[in-house]
This record gives C-alpha cells, sequence and structure tokens, in this order.
C-alpha cells in the first residue's frame, strides 16, 4: 500500500496538505507545517492528526425532521444531532446560520432548538469544530406563506 | 429570462439574505427580515406598552426607510 506524506498544523491537528513525493515537505517546514507519513485512505476532509498518529474525524450526522418551513413564524424544523463512536461527547456546539448553540447530548444524541422564519430564507446548519468533527451542513428553507 | 433580469434577480436575493436577522426567541430560533411586515407586527406585539410601541414604530420606519 502507498503512503502519504501529510502536513498539518500541530497546534490544531488540522491537516492542511497530502502530497506523494517529499519535496514538498520542506515548504510546508517554511510555513510552520509538521509532516508525518499515513495510510493512503487518510484525507483532508475526513482526518486530523492526534499525537503524531493520522485519525479519523468523528462523524456528526443532522437529521431535519423537514428541511423546508413555512415563513410564518410557527412552522418549525427541528435538527436531530447524532455523534457515531464509542465515547461522544456531552455536549457540541453547533453553527445555525451565523451564531451557534451549544447542544446537550445523551448517549450522542440531541437536537438543535426549533428553527422558524418570519421571512423567506435558508439556515445553514453544521458543526462549528470542523477540524474535529466530518459533519454534512443542512440547509433549513423557509418559504413564502400564501396566506399573508 | 435574459441574464441580465436573472442577475438582477440574484442581486436582489443576495441582498434580502444579507439583511436577515437570527435570532434565539422562547428557547427558538427565529429568521427574519428586520423591515417585512411580519417582523413589524411581531416586533409589535412584543411591545409592553405606548412608549415601547412608539420606539419600536420610529426604528421600523428607519428600517423601512434605509432599506
Amino acid at each position: 500500500m502507498q503512503s502519504k506524506i501529510v502536513a498539518h498544523d500541530p497546534a490544531t491537528g488540522e491537516i492542511l496538505g497530502i502530497c506523494l513525493t517529499p519535496p514538498q515537505v520542506m515548504a510546508w517546514q517554511a510555513q510552520g507545517l509538521e509532516s508525518i507519513d499515513a495510510p493512503e485512505e487518510v484525507g483532508l476532509s475526513t482526518h486530523r492528526v492526534v499525537q503524531g498518529q493520522a485519525v479519523a474525524k468523528v462523524e456528526v450526522e443532522l437529521i431535519p425532521d423537514q428541511s423546508e418551513i413555512i415563513a410564518d413564524g410557527q412552522d418549525q424544523a427541528v435538527v436531530a444531532v447524532m455523534v457515531s463512536g464509542e465515547d461522544p461527547p456531552e455536549s457540541l456546539e453547533i453553527t445555525v446560520g451565523s451564531q451557534s448553540e451549544t447542544v446537550s447530548l445523551v448517549g450522542g444524541v440531541g437536537a438543535v432548538s426549533p428553527i422558524t422564519a418570519l421571512t423567506p430564507a435558508t439556515v445553514l446548519v453544521g458543526v462549528a469544530d470542523s477540524i474535529t468533527y466530518r459533519c454534512e451542513p443542512v440547509g433549513i428553507t423557509a418559504v413564502e406563506d400564501d396566506q399573508l | 429570462m435574459t441574464s441580465s433580469s436573472a442577475g438582477a434577480q440574484t442581486a436582489q436575493a443576495a441582498k434580502a439574505q444579507s439583511r436577515l436577522a437570527l435570532s434565539k426567541s422562547k428557547d427558538r430560533w427565529v429568521v427574519s427580515d428586520p423591515a417585512s411586515p411580519q417582523a413589524v407586527c411581531a416586533a409589535l406585539e412584543e411591545a409592553d406598552n405606548w412608549q415601547q410601541g412608539k420606539k419600536l414604530l420610529q426604528e421600523i420606519f428607519t428600517r423601512l426607510l434605509s432599506s
């Protein structure tokens, strides 16, 4: 199996570059990054570096009960949060649009506060810590209330 | 639809999206356009007294005139 060289920020463990040939390593070192050898499956969006080892990011699933709501201030969407793994955290910071909310988890499961809208808009919900966690953001779209 | 009118619509949608406010009220996230009629009604419903209502109306008209 062919291995890769991955560059990471030593402070955060975030993987910032992947290459197959050594010359790139010197350029990374000049930028203050550290490099390690890693297996082929390691990717920028799927792994991070912890104590000199490439490890898979913890997978977080965001599941909305509905992705489209009526912009009437009453209709609401609730996004469930599911953290995989054997030792999930007790809480997780979730971004809601430009803001964030700390969601309490029980057994890795929790829910973001309901999202409502008074005007048509799309709100993106995601995970704040994208270095530790791997998550596909979900969009909640509020559409015009025809009765107004 | 011409490309210029599509571009204008996209710009208008982007402008509308950029002035949206996201706030938390009664443990719920609420997306609103502060200048929209719905947000105006919601803000007035929150008012407890005439002074507060008057202040809100002034804010609302200022926003409407600047939007």
